[in-house]
């Protein structure tokens, strides 16, 4: 199909993007996830991992394959769930009001 | 062919939606994503799997953010900055609150070294200003008056028995507590009576130590000739009748001294 991005997330992001509600799924998303404390967990690891090695900074590379998986399981589960319910209510609140047939700038 | 390269341009995150609709290449994009968004939303489990990827996406994105944002801290050293800041802080809210904490928590006494009484901490100078007579209010200065004369009186007749004052000190006049409680139970105007009870005791004192000295007096009454009350060192030569008239003389007019004295006070 033509216009149509690969992956999911792309598929998701474009249909939120027309609908105009990108911008406002991601301020929520990060709102709760600053909220739950996960950022300061995250920034905690960051932090262990840079100062493991006191003599040299590792290198962002090394500490993005270090630190992502660790971000994503330091998610709480509670607080995963909600925003995916909430997303889907979104979708769903799409599809009853109608898709978006003109562009808004 | 322009169909074909379409979605190979169209990567997820380089697509501009706005600039795909004005395509004319692409006259019916909307069309085609309404009916993406009707297959998607048909499939639950599809859909529930693209949110999934789409929120892991966004928390590598904010991820990325905050591991970007540390490793420039710590490579241009701010974040060193920030910790040193951070302990001074913490240091200066711990000394704010080490003082506070033993007061609240520990109620220590102190041992009086005049009177050997514990007293509490907080209760200390006040108590031993009393107990020293060195506070400006009225009643300790005269309770102190007190212990002094009663001290000297005792440390008079009875100077052997260092012991044996310091328990009758004790029953009497070293106990605050039930000074206090005579004070409040004294109104003003009784506060004189005790005074006046003690003065007859000074007056006998004064009569005994004339009659001690009766050589004296005999000399000072042969000198005036005065049949004066004030010639009470005549005693030597008067009867007992005349004694006790003059010990009464005595007492009126000490009587009216003392008066004048509170009047003063």
């Amino acid at each position: 199909m033509s216009g149509k991005p690969e992956n999911a997330n792309g598929r998701v992001s474009m249909h939120l993007d027309v609908n105009n509600g990108l911008e406002r799924v991601t301020e929520l998303i990060e709102t709760r996830l600053i909220e739950s404390g996960w950022k300061d967990r995250v920034k905690l690891a960051c932090r262990e991992a840079i100062t493991e090695n006191n003599q040299n900074v590792p290198s962002v590379d090394h500490l993005i394959e270090v630190i992502t998986p660790k971000a994503r399981a330091l998610v709480p589960d509670a607080v995963k769930r909600e925003l995916l319910h909430e997303i889907e209510m979104i979708f769903s609140n799409i599809e009853k009001g109608g898709y978006t047939t003109t562009l808004d700038g | 062919m322009a169909k074909k390269s379409e979605p190979q341009k169209a990567s997820p995150k380089s697509l501009d939606v706005s600039e795909l609709m004005r395509d004319n290449d692409q006259p019916n994009f909307l069309n085609q994503m309404q009916e993406d968004f009707k297959k998607m939303m048909i499939d639950k489990q599809v859909l529930q799997k693209c949110i999934e990827t789409f929120l892991d996406e966004i928390i590598d994105q904010l991820t990325l953010g905050i591991i970007f944002d540390l490793h420039r801290k710590f490579k241009t050293k701010a974040y060193c900055l920030e910790v040193k800041e951070n302990e001074e802080e913490a240091d200066a809210e711990q000394s704010e609150e080490l003082p506070l904490s033993p007061v609240k928590s520990s109620p220590q006494k102190c041992v009086c070294p005049n009177c050997a009484q514990q007293v509490a901490a907080l209760r200390f100078a006040r108590h031993l200003a009393k107990c020293m007579g060195l506070s400006n209010n009225s009643r300790s200065s005269r309770n102190a008056s007190r212990r002094a004369a009663t001290n000297k009186e005792k440390g008079a007749s009875s100077s052997s028995s260092y012991s044996a004052n310091s328990d009758d000190d004790n029953d009497e006049d070293w106990n605050p507590r039930m000074n206090r409680k005579k004070d409040k139970s004294f109104s003003p105007k009784k506060k004189g009576t005790p005074k006046r009870s003690s003065e007859p005791d000074l007056a006998e004192a004064i009569n005994t130590d004339t009659g001690e000295t009766d050589e004296a007096k005999n000399l000072r009454h042969t000198r005036s000739n005065s049949s004066s009350p004030d010639s009470l060192s005549g005693s030597g030569n008067i009867t007992p009748k005349k004694r006790d008239k003059f010990k009464k003389m005595g007492k009126g007019k000490e009587r009216s001294s003392a008066s004048t004295s509170l009047k003063f006070d």
